[in-house]
C-alpha cells in the first residue's frame, strides 16, 4: 500500500488561482479532498460559491462545497477583486449550466464536524480571508487536536499587494488571521514573496494547453483570462499563481524551503494594518509559531502543476 | 406575549435574573443560551441549569456557547461571585441537561424558526450574539431589540478606569453587536446601585432589604440570598457599607416591566477597540445631527439612566415570593 493520503479541506474564494488549488488537490494520489469550504473574498459569497462549484462540475470532482461566512469578523467587508477576477470573480471560461447543488452544512459547521469525526488529521488550507476557519477554532476548540497543520496563501514578509504593508488574504480579515496565527497548531505561509514567482508566463499556458483534456482546457481558459488583467493592472506577463502553492507544497513540500519563525499579524488599526510581521531575524523571543516559505523551486513547481493537469487524462 | 432569548454567563446575579425572568408570566423564554465571562463556560452552563430547577417551572432548553472572547483572552469574576460562581454553597448537580446543540446554531435556528421578531437578554459578554450575527446575518431582522447589562457612562470606574467587566470579556464582540444596528437598550453598571444618585433611583439592596428576602422562607429566596453572599461581601467591601448590587436582576426589570424605568435617554455609543486607556469603553455620545468632521450621528442605544428602586425590589420580592 502507498502511504496515507494527507486529508484536507480547501478553504477558499475561487478565485482563478484558487480553482487552479482545487483542480490540483482533488486528484493527486498524496491528497484525499474532503471538502471545500467558501467565504467572502474576491467575490461575494454567492458568487465564489457558484465558482466552486462550476470548478467541481466541469472537472468531474465529488466532494461537498459548503458556504461560509459572508463577511469578516471585525473589518468592514473590503471592495470585491473584480479587477483581477472579472465580475464573475471566474471570468474566462465558459461553464455549462450549473446542476450541482450547494451543500446545506454551513462551512464552519461542515470544518468542526469533518475535525471531530475524522480519525486521521486533517490539514486546513485557506486560500482566501481565514474567516472560516478562525470563526471554526473559536467556535470549537476542540477541533485543534485534529488540525496537522494550516497551510494558507497569504501574506509576505516583505511587502504586501492591497497596502505597502499589507497583503490581500490577511487584510480581508485581519482578525481572523490573528487567531489562526495564535492558534498553536504548525502554520504554513505561502506569502507573496513566493508566490509572485510563479508567473504563469504565456509559455506555461501552451505548455498546458498540449496536455488538451478538460483540466488543461479550464487551466486555459483560466490563465488567458487572468494574465489579461495582471497585465492591466500590475503590468506584468504573467499572472502569479498565489494559491496553487499550497497544494504544491503538500504535495512535495522539497519545491518550498520555509523557514520556522515568531509571526503575528498587526491588528492594531494603524499604518500597517495586516501586515504579517515576520521575525526573520530571531530578534523576539516569542515562541516560533510560522512556517514562512522562503524560497521555491519554480520549475519544480510548474512540473507539479502539469503533472496533477495529467492526472485527468 | 413577547417571546425571549437570554445569553447569560450564569453566576449569583444571573441566577437571580433567570429566576426573575421564567417566574414572569407575562414573558416566554425560548431558550438560555450560556457563554464565558463571569465563570468559565461548563460553570455557566451548570448554573443555569441549577437556576432553571430553583425557579421550579417547567424546564426551558439551555445551550452552551462561546467558551472565550473573539480575540483577546479570557478573563473571570471568581472573587465577585466564588470559585463556583454562586458562592460556594455546595449545590447538588443540577438533574436538567444542557441540550447538545451549540448555543450559536441554536440562536440562528429558533430565530429563523419564529414568525415574529424575538426579544434577546444579554447578561454577560455578547460573544455568542456577535458571533451568531456574523455566520448567520439574516437573523437581524428577527431580533425585535436587544437589552443588555453591560457598559458605563462616563466617570463611573468598573473594571478598568472606563470599562464595564461585560463589555471588557470581549470588547470585539460588543463593537459587532453596537454597530449592528439592531435597537439596543443598555443598562450600565453604575445604574444598577446607585442609579443618578438620588434616593428613590437606589436599586442595591441593604442588610434590611437582605433579611426581609430570607423572611420570605422560600427556596426560591433562599438560593438568591445564599448564592450572592461572596458578592454581598465585594459589594459592601467595595463602598464602604453593607448592600448587594444585583445588574442583571435590575436588566431584567428593565426588559420585562419598563415602567420601573424612572429615566433613559439616546445615544450614538461605539466601544473602543484601540486605545491603551480606553479599550474596552462605551464611548456615548449624546449629540445627534452633524459633526463637525461632517460625521452623521445616529444614535444606536437607549441607556437607562435611573431605575425605580422600590419598583425594582417589589419586582425582585414578586419573584422571589
Amino acid at each position: 500500500m502507498s502511504e496515507q493520503r494527507r486529508r484536507l479541506i480547501i478553504d477558499c474564494d475561487p478565485g482563478h488561482d484558487d480553482a487552479i488549488a482545487i483542480m490540483m488537490a482533488a486528484r493527486h494520489p498524496k491528497l484525499e479532498l474532503l471538502g471545500i469550504t467558501t467565504a467572502r473574498g474576491n467575490q461575494t459569497i454567492e458568487k465564489i460559491t457558484k465558482n466552486a462549484l462550476d470548478v467541481c462540475q466541469v472537472l468531474d470532482i465529488h466532494v461537498p462545497v459548503c458556504m461560509g461566512m459572508t463577511r469578516p469578523l471585525m473589518a468592514e467587508p473590503r471592495l470585491v477583486e473584480a479587477r483581477i477576477h472579472g465580475e464573475t470573480g471566474l471570468d474566462g471560461p465558459k461553464f455549462a449550466p450549473l446542476t450541482r447543488k450547494v451543500d446545506a452544512r454551513h462551512a464552519v459547521d461542515f470544518i468542526i464536524e469533518s475535525c471531530l469525526t475524522s480519525d486521521q488529521p486533517i490539514t486546513l488550507c485557506p486560500t482566501g480571508p481565514m474567516t472560516n476557519i478562525a470563526m471554526a477554532i473559536r467556535k470549537e476548540p476542540r477541533i485543534l487536536d485534529k488540525i496537522e497543520a494550516i497551510v494558507f496563501m497569504g501574506g509576505s514578509y516583505q511587502h504586501g499587494n492591497v497596502t505597502p504593508a499589507a497583503e490581500f488574504n490577511i487584510i480581508a480579515d485581519a482578525e481572523a488571521a490573528a487567531i489562526v496565527f495564535t492558534c498553536g497548531r504548525p502554520v504554513v505561509m505561502m506569502g507573496l514573496d513566493i508566490t509572485r514567482q510563479v508567473l504563469c508566463y504565456p509559455s506555461i499556458i501552451e505548455r498546458m494547453a498540449k496536455i488538451d483534456n478538460k483540466a488543461s482546457h479550464l487551466f486555459c481558459d483560466l490563465m488567458t483570462f487572468f494574465n489579461k488583467t495582471q497585465k492591466a493592472v500590475f503590468g506584468w506577463d504573467g499572472g502569479p499563481l498565489h494559491d496553487p502553492t499550497t497544494i504544491a507544497y503538500l504535495i512535495d513540500p522539497s519545491l518550498i524551503t520555509t523557514k520556522l519563525m515568531f509571526a503575528e499579524v498587526d491588528i492594531t488599526h494603524g499604518q500597517s494594518y495586516g501586515r504579517t510581521n515576520c521575525d526573520i531575524f530571531g530578534l523576539s523571543d516569542a515562541q516560533k509559531n510560522v512556517h514562512v516559505a522562503m524560497k521555491i523551486d519554480v520549475e519544480g513547481f510548474w512540473n507539479t502543476v502539469e503533472t496533477c493537469i495529467r492526472l485527468y487524462s | 406575549m413577547p417571546k425571549y432569548l437570554i445569553d447569560t454567563d450564569t453566576a449569583s446575579d444571573d441566577a437571580i435574573a433567570l429566576i426573575m425572568a421564567l417566574r414572569d408570566p407575562s414573558c416566554e423564554v425560548l431558550a438560555i443560551t450560556t457563554v464565558f465571562g463571569n465563570v468559565d463556560i461548563e460553570t455557566a452552563t451548570k448554573n443555569a441549569l441549577l437556576s432553571i430547577e430553583m425557579a421550579e417551572v417547567l424546564p426551558v432548553p439551555v445551550y452552551q456557547g462561546m467558551d472565550r472572547p473573539i480575540l483577546r483572552p479570557r478573563i473571570d469574576a471568581l472573587d465577585i461571585h466564588g470559585q463556583d460562581g454562586l458562592s460556594q454553597q455546595n449545590y447538588p448537580n443540577p438533574s436538567l441537561k444542557k441540550e447538545a446543540e451549540h448555543a450559536l446554531n441554536a440562536i440562528i435556528r429558533i430565530l429563523r424558526q419564529e414568525k415574529e421578531p424575538i426579544r434577546i437578554i444579554c447578561l454577560g459578554p455578547l460573544t455568542n450574539i456577535a458571533l451568531a450575527l456574523r455566520k448567520a446575518p439574516d437573523i437581524q431582522t428577527k431580533i425585535q431589540d436587544i437589552t443588555l447589562m453591560g457598559g458605563a457612562q462616563l466617570g463611573y470606574a468598573g473594571y478598568t478606569e472606563v470599562a464595564e467587566f461585560n463589555i471588557f470579556c470581549d470588547p470585539e464582540a460588543a463593537a459587532i453587536v453596537f454597530n449592528s444596528g439592531i435597537p439596543l437598550t443598555m443598562i450600565p453598571l453604575e445604574v444598577c446601585s446607585i442609579g443618578n444618585g438620588k434616593v428613590e433611583a437606589i436599586t442595591s439592596l441593604n442588610a434590611k432589604e437582605i433579611a426581609a428576602l430570607r423572611a420570605l422562607h422560600t427556596q426560591r429566596a433562599q438560593f438568591a440570598m445564599n448564592s450572592t453572599q461572596t458578592l454581598y461581601a465585594f459589594c459592601s467591601k467595595l463602598t464602604g457599607f453593607k448592600n448587594l448590587q444585583l445588574p442583571d436582576p435590575t436588566a431584567i426589570t428593565v426588559a420585562l416591566r419598563p415602567q420601573g424605568i424612572l429615566s433613559s435617554y439616546t445615544a450614538y455609543v461605539q466601544v473602543d477597540l484601540v486605545g491603551p486607556l480606553t479599550y474596552g469603553q462605551t464611548v456615548i455620545n449624546v449629540r445627534g445631527g452633524t459633526a463637525l468632521d461632517g460625521q452623521v450621528i445616529r444614535h444606536n442605544v437607549k441607556i437607562i439612566s435611573a431605575i425605580d428602586g422600590a419598583f425594582f425590589k417589589a419586582h425582585l420580592t414578586e419573584s422571589l415570593s
